[in-house]
């Protein structure tokens, strides 16, 4: 059911995780940090949405990680979404003074300190991953000022610390597995590796995201 | 001097008016950036009636009243020639009051000019935008200020001090006269404004690309937006010179000339056309997309031509925007009359300002992910206001150019 529920949003066709690994293992360099929402364990119960918008001090009403409600035949479905960190961002080629950029490690980061504020990544970015923020934000690492139109980072700060994304640590399920894809031995490879049904959304638009929904 | 500044109490009323409502939009620009909340975008519609005032302001300016002007300066058609000057001034004023939209559009309005600073994305269509928006600019204010060079070395001829100073300035540095300098002056335009129609033109189809490329937004992608963008420029472009020289000529009482009325029924043929090519460019656009293979297609169709942006699609879009200033123009009765002219003219602008803001609006609000709801957008109250503003100060600027230049004085003669 959720198998068929999420290709049909996707528009995406299946794939097995060892296909998707595969796939994600052309990109360039060692590391290629990927995410894996496994939808079977996911129950929605928003404890990642609280501990995105905890660890990155966001103002009521704003989310970089959020669960989207998706009607199919009638019937309510939620989806955890956030930035996909694609390989190939359309935020990050519609940003006209490349404030968006991309790391080594595939995050897809934005400079706020060059950010004009002019939305064209929100309207270019078919995931809604991107904010604009309309009030300063105060965070010790990386605070938004207004005006910016800010996104996820994969707590970038944490990553580099060593550390594992707040969602993930705090996602008391288990379902979220954060990783680099590139190393065989790292827990995501593993995981994904095992799964045969893995989708990515919107695939036929060729962003070649590293946001997988593993569906069994 | 060759004109003189009258303000009567009824022209000092208007612009008093206009100066009001033009502070209240700049003051809601202010709340905008300084409240929370005071717009009515989000996530989903980040873009709201502010860019659709952009697009139609510099859409007139780079695609309309540039050719427009080009048309005599550039190409020599001399029977345009009664509409240049007035034409050259008010594509300075859309262009101008487009990107200050813009720029108050921004997030961080302080930081218009970072392309200009080294942070450049060239795969961004925007960046391309600012770009030619910038080249386009310059080279029209040369090609104003060749055609104006001559008035202005007059008037510097016969001033003193400040003034004297302010009107060589414009006047190139030369207080040069003569036939001759009035004849290399032209000859100069014509180069420069054949710069300016080159960029103007692909500014205005550049901003159809900004919103085409994008290849999840059903109702923009594609080249279709370019081509909409630039054919209903034209139209606009038409439909403002029509509107102001017909004002300009009521509110200073006096008769119209016969060369001046001769543009513009060459115009309302034009015009007429341009209506008509604009109307197969939205029907082809909506109908490859409506009877397209695609589900996602057909949605994002839906939502303009039935769903919820129908009713401003329809009335003002097709029927105000289109069908009837055609019909006006096309029977002669009413077209071939001052007030039929004026009266197709605005309602022509309605349209573009009507098919600016459901191209952006209705391109937005279908779910990029399907099965997501839609995007829900209405213009705030400030938003609203600063439409009001915007427009008004547009006219206010238009009106103290009547007033300082001399835009009916033949392009030519003394």
């Amino acid at each position: 059911m959720a198998a068929a529920f999420v290709a049909s949003l996707s528009g995406a066709t299946i794939t097995s995780g060892a296909r998707a690994l595969e796939r994600a293992s052309q990109a360039e360099g060692v590391v290629l940090w990927g995410m894996a929402v496994d939808l079977t364990k996911c129950v929605k119960c928003g404890v990642c949405v609280t501990a995105c918008q905890h660890k990155n001090n966001l103002p009521e009403g704003i989310f970089f990680n959020k669960i989207m409600t998706v009607k199919i035949n009638g019937r309510d479905y939620t989806l955890p979404a956030s930035c996909m960190h694609c390989r190939y961002p359309p935020c990050l080629y519609a940003c006209p003074v490349a404030a968006t950029y991309k790391r080594g490690d595939g995050i897809v980061d934005v400079d706020y300190s060059i950010c004009i504020g002019c939305k064209y990544c929100a309207a270019a970015c078919p995931y809604l991953a991107r904010v604009p923020i309309e009030e300063d934000v105060s965070h010790p690492v990386h605070p938004f000022p207004k005006g910016v139109v800010a996104k996820c980072d994969f707590c970038r700060e944490r990553i580099d610390a060593g550390l594992k994304p707040a969602c993930v640590e705090a996602c008391p399920f288990s379902a979220r597995i954060f990783g680099n894809l590139k190393d065989p031995n790292s827990e995501i490879a593993h995981v994904l590796a095992a799964k045969r049904s893995v989708v990515v959304l919107r695939s036929e638009l060729g962003t070649w995201p590293t946001w997988y929904y593993i569906l069994g | 001097m060759a004109w003189e500044i009258k303000i009567g109490r009824r022209l000092l009323a208007c612009m008093l008016i206009l100066s009001l409502l033009s502070a209240l939009g700049l003051y809601s620009a202010y709340v905008i950036h300084a409240v929370p909340g005071s717009t009515n975008t989000d996530i989903f519609v980040p873009w709201g009636v502010m860019p659709a005032i952009y697009a139609f302001f510099v859409e007139v300016s780079t695609a309309g009243l540039c050719v427009l002007v080009s048309l005599s300066v550039v190409f020599n058609l001399n029977r345009f020639e009664p509409i240049v000057r007035r034409g050259i001034w008010l594509a300075i004023v859309t262009i101008l009051v487009g990107l200050l939209v813009i720029v108050l559009e921004l997030g961080r309005p302080e930081r218009f000019y970072y392309a200009m600073l080294g942070h450049v994305n060239t795969s961004s269509p925007m960046l391309w935008s600012i770009y030619l928006y910038t080249v386009y600019f310059i080279f029209l204010v040369v090609t104003a200020l060749l055609i104006f060079r001559r008035d202005f070395a007059l008037i510097a001829s016969r001033s003193t001090g400040v003034k004297r100073l302010l009107y060589r300035l414009l006047a190139l540095g030369t207080l040069d006269t003569s036939e001759e300098s009035a004849r290399r002056d032209l000859r100069l335009a014509a180069g420069v404004g054949f710069v300016a129609l080159v960029v103007g033109l692909s500014a205005s189809g550049n901003l159809g690309n900004i919103f085409g490329a994008l290849e999840h937004r059903a109702l923009w992608h594609g080249p279709f937006m370019p081509l909409h963008a630039m054919f209903s420029g034209v139209a606009s472009g038409i439909a403002v010179i029509i509107l102001a020289t017909i004002i300009a000529h009521w509110a200073r009482r006096r008769e119209m000339e016969p060369k001046v009325r001769m543009v513009l029924l060459d115009l309302r043929r034009l015009l007429a056309l341009l209506i008509a090519i604009n109307l197969l460019l939205v029907s082809w656009k909506y109908v490859v997309k409506a009877w397209s293979t695609s589900p996602h297609l057909y949605e994002a169709v839906e939502t303009v031509v039935r769903g919820p942006l129908s009713f401003e699609f329809w009335s003002f879009e097709i029927i105000l925007g289109l069908v009837v200033p055609l019909a006006y123009l096309i029977i002669p009765r009413i077209g071939k009359t001052l007030p039929g002219l004026l009266t197709a003219s605005f309602l022509v602008l309605t349209g573009v300002f009507a098919e600016r803001y459901i191209m952006i609006v209705g391109g937005l609000i279908p779910p990029v992910l399907p099965g997501t709801p839609h995007g829900v957008y209405v213009p705030s109250a400030m938003e609203s206001l600063f439409t009001v503003g915007i427009f008004a100060l547009a006219a206010l600027i238009s009106v103290v150019g009547e007033l300082l230049l001399p835009l009916d004085k033949p392009l030519s003669a003394e």
